[in-house]
């Protein structure tokens, strides 16, 4: 489970992220919202150790952040937004390569990342380099990456980023798998109707905190919207959308 | 054992060799030990060969130093400097792909990791880097020791070790450096301070090169005989020479003391090193790295309003290259390489005494002195060409293939951009130098114009044989210096040829002078064409990104 208390991250004099409190239990996938530069990806760093928080603490797994972040870190997988990977590796050299740091017995890691690649359909292309590879078969890569050593709790950041439709239904119906068998799905992303489907609980933050809470169904309902993508846009204040769509369009035919 | 030796050092092996294989992996595929990655290319480690070949070709000079030098002191002292003059500029700007990289972090940071482990894994890839470079320019060196007075294998060996010690020594040092300024300076910024220090760097470099050339001239090399005493102890590259001394049995405790120090001084900063490098490190430099430093406004260009710069792709080159020598460190540095060596190739003509001599009245006293400033001029098209086609910014170029732009129009408005904000400001930089010397500005103009038909045919020459896009090309590491290395020598030839058959044949002879103008305005036309029809033959090709 995720457990987050009161936790803040200031650089310099702009605050990220503002005592953010937040609990996710084993089973549940939280949809994590909010526009950009709300604080999303800060709070993903600190739950992942990869941050130190400037205030307050998290629980992983029954871990504390900053206490044990090894043991957080052995029990995480996560799918960075910026896709980041060793691109002049194969995908069998890269997953090896990962296996490794979680001490993975090789042949155990070797079959499993087969079975993965092939799921996702390039298993022909394992000893191929990622650099002459799709971004949307980077990504498989880059999720099998996140899962190979079967974590407690997944960490998702724009996990669907290049994917075909087929490769997204995939990846949607597993995290919905993984969540039944108990796991914990920490899923950010910008494609509301994909949040609205899989998430069991959504949180939006802005200005690095919380503003609202609970299943779509019930933020549609609390702010009056037609839709969670409607709700979105009332809370988080941006101009109506037609209306902007309008101004680009005279930019654009100004002679 | 090794697993058992470094998990006492608290290591996790397995993890180590994960990440110091797959670093390996890196750097010959795409790193520093890479080289083309053109499907057709049989070669399988260019990059690799390109280092081997420039740091040996050092290793040779040092060689013939050696082989000069009587005193193991002094020579030994001159290898170190050499040797960690290399290593500090090779560090100084591929800091962050050699000692620890922004995306260390990105990968790394969430997995499980010990801070002690990255900076194991971290400082054993160094090791290699440092082990080919000291091995490169060693090895000649190394055996010449060997050999030079019987059978000496010890030598050999001490000079290695050396070496070695003077390499990891200088990173260490760097690392010092670097990571002491970044506490107070951002790291674009600090990046572009260290690109210029390299380039006051290579006035060194090719400063000492010269020096050490009118030495071997005068003969003083072979008479240099210099005592170790205490104060050199102060001097970095003594510690590791001393070496030398103590496998030849001449170690006294000056010698010891300065080993000493050596080792303490490298011992003292890995332990620095060894806080610093850990993977919150890695984080603040991508931290860093994503906010972007303050910049003041750009002022709008004049020379930007050119007629053949004011529409289309001219306007789109022009604006690309410039801004790309405004903020491109790489680019601007590239560029900016010519100005030591035209410098000191100017200095070097002028040392003997009397000036630079007009090459319509005295040619062959022209010729003399002026001989090596030539090869910088024929070697700036050259240069410019190289510096422009490969960036890191190289995935940006979708744009051409996206746009119903001409290829074959923006190659050629690539040329004449470069001629017209490059070329000729260079020339005519060198043209206020010949004011100072020649007797007539008549001559200066006519020389100067002559100089800027060559420069452009030069240009053109390339454009036909090697029509990129600019910025098109992923950066190879090590290829720069390579690149340079081969352009001087080809720049060399070809310049003594053409400026002995200007100065000695056709300027005594208004006539031919005459001639020779018509034909290179004749051969700028003919090229013109013959350069837009290859590019436009050529870019069909690039029609479709390859």
């Amino acid at each position: 489970m995720i457990r987050a208390l009161d936790l803040t991250k200031r650089f310099d004099d702009f605050t990220a992220v503002d005592h953010l409190t937040l609990t996710v239990e084993p089973g549940e996938i939280l949809g994590f919202l909010g526009p950009n530069g709300a604080g999303k990806s800060t709070t993903v760093k600190m739950l992942t150790g990869m941050l130190q928080p400037t205030q307050g603490t998290a629980e992983i797994a029954g871990h504390d952040i900053i206490e044990y972040p090894m043991q957080v870190k052995q029990r995480i997988g996560y799918i960075p937004e910026s896709g980041a990977m060793y691109e002049s590796l194969t995908p069998a050299e890269y997953l090896d390569f990962v296996a490794s740091l979680y001490h993975l017995d090789p042949a155990l890691a070797e079959s499993r990342f087969n079975d993965l690649l092939d799921v996702f359909g390039i298993l022909h292309a394992r000893d191929q380099r990622m650099t002459e590879m799709s971004k949307g078969m980077k990504q498989k890569v880059l999720i099998s990456s996140a899962l190979i050593h079967r974590p407690d709790v997944l960490f998702l950041d724009e996990p669907l980023n290049g994917l075909d439709a087929n490769a997204a239904m995939v990846v949607k119906e597993l995290l919905k798998k993984l969540a039944a068998q108990g796991k914990t799905i920490f899923f950010c992303s910008h494609i509301l109707e994909v949040v609205e489907r899989i998430c069991t609980r959504i949180v939006i933050i802005d200005k690095g905190q919380t503003i609202i809470s609970g299943t779509a169904r019930s933020i549609t309902e609390d702010t009056d919207s037609k839709s969670l993508e409607d709700a979105f846009s009332r809370i988080t204040g941006i101009r109506d959308a037609g209306d902007l769509s309008n101004d680009f369009l005279a930019a654009l035919e100004r002679v | 054992m090794l697993d058992r030796l470094l998990a006492r050092l608290d290591i996790d092996p397995r993890q180590f060799r994960a990440l110091l294989r797959t670093s390996l992996r890196i750097d010959f595929r795409t790193g520093l030990f890479a080289g083309s990655r053109k499907k057709k290319s049989k070669r399988r480690f260019p990059g690799l060969w390109q280092i081997l070949v420039f740091y040996g070709f050092l290793g040779l000079v040092i060689s013939f130093l050696i082989l000069e030098s009587g005193d193991l002191f002094f020579s030994g002292t001159s290898m170190m400097t050499i040797v960690m003059f290399s290593v500090a500029t090779s560090i100084l700007v591929e800091f962050q792909s050699i000692v620890v990289a922004p995306e260390d972090y990105h990968i790394l940071a969430h997995r499980p990791i010990s801070s002690r482990t990255f900076f194991a894994s971290r400082m054993a890839n160094m090791l290699v880097y440092l082990g080919v470079i000291t091995g490169a320019i060693g090895l000649a060196p190394s055996l010449v020791y060997v050999f030079r007075d019987g059978f000496q294998p010890h030598l050999g060996v001490a000079a290695m070790l050396g070496m070695l010690g003077a390499g990891v020594f200088t990173a260490m040092a760097i690392i010092f450096l670097y990571v002491n300024l970044l506490r107070v300076i951002h790291p674009k910024k600090l990046r572009r301070v260290f690109s210029y220090l390299q380039l006051v760097l290579s006035f060194v470099v090719y400063g000492s090169g010269m020096i050490f050339s009118s030495l071997f001239n005068a003969g003083l090399v072979t008479d240099v005989d210099i005592p170790q005493e205490s104060w050199m102890l102060l001097l970095p590259p003594t510690w590791f020479s001393s070496v030398l001394s103590i496998f030849e049995g001449r170690g006294f405790w000056l010698e010891f003391a300065s080993i000493l120090l050596g080792a303490g001084a490298t011992f003292t900063l890995l332990t620095y090193a060894y806080e610093k490098l850990s993977l919150e490190y890695a984080a603040m430099i991508a931290r860093l790295d994503e906010t972007t430093e303050d910049q003041k406004p750009a002022r709008p260009s004049r020379t930007m309003s050119l007629p053949m710069f004011r529409r289309n792709e001219g306007r789109a080159a022009a604006r690309l290259i410039r801004n790309q020598f405004k903020y491109d460190q790489k680019f601007r540095m590239s560029v900016l390489a010519i100005v030591p060596l035209t410098v000191l190739y100017l200095i070097a003509g002028l040392s003997g005494g009397g000036g630079l001599a007009d090459p319509f009245v005295d040619p062959a006293e022209h010729v003399e002195k002026a001989n090596l400033l030539y090869f910088a001029m024929a070697f700036f098209p050259v240069l410019l060409m190289a510096s422009l086609v490969r960036s890191d910014a190289w995935q940006a170029s979708w744009i051409f293939h996206a746009t119903p732009s001409d290829k074959g129009k923006i190659v050629l408005a690539v040329k004449d951009v470069l001629v017209v904000f490059f070329i000729l400001p260079y020339l005519l930089a060198l043209g206020v130098v010949f004011l100072f010397y020649f007797e007539s500005i008549r001559h200066v103009l006519l020389h100067v114009f002559i100089l800027s038909m060559l420069s452009h045919l030069i240009l053109q020459v390339i454009v036909m044989v090697n029509p990129y896009l600019p910025f098109s090309r992923p950066s190879r590491k090590g290829e720069r210096t390579a690149g340079i290395f081969i352009g001087i020598i080809v720049a060399a030839v070809v310049m003594t040829v053409i400026i002995n058959v200007l100065a000695r044949l056709i300027y005594p002879s208004a006539y031919a002078t005459g001639i020779t103008l018509l034909v290179l305005a004749l051969l700028t036309l003919v090229f013109e064409r013959l350069a837009a029809e290859r590019v436009r033959t050529k870019t069909r090709r690039l029609q479709f990104d390859q």
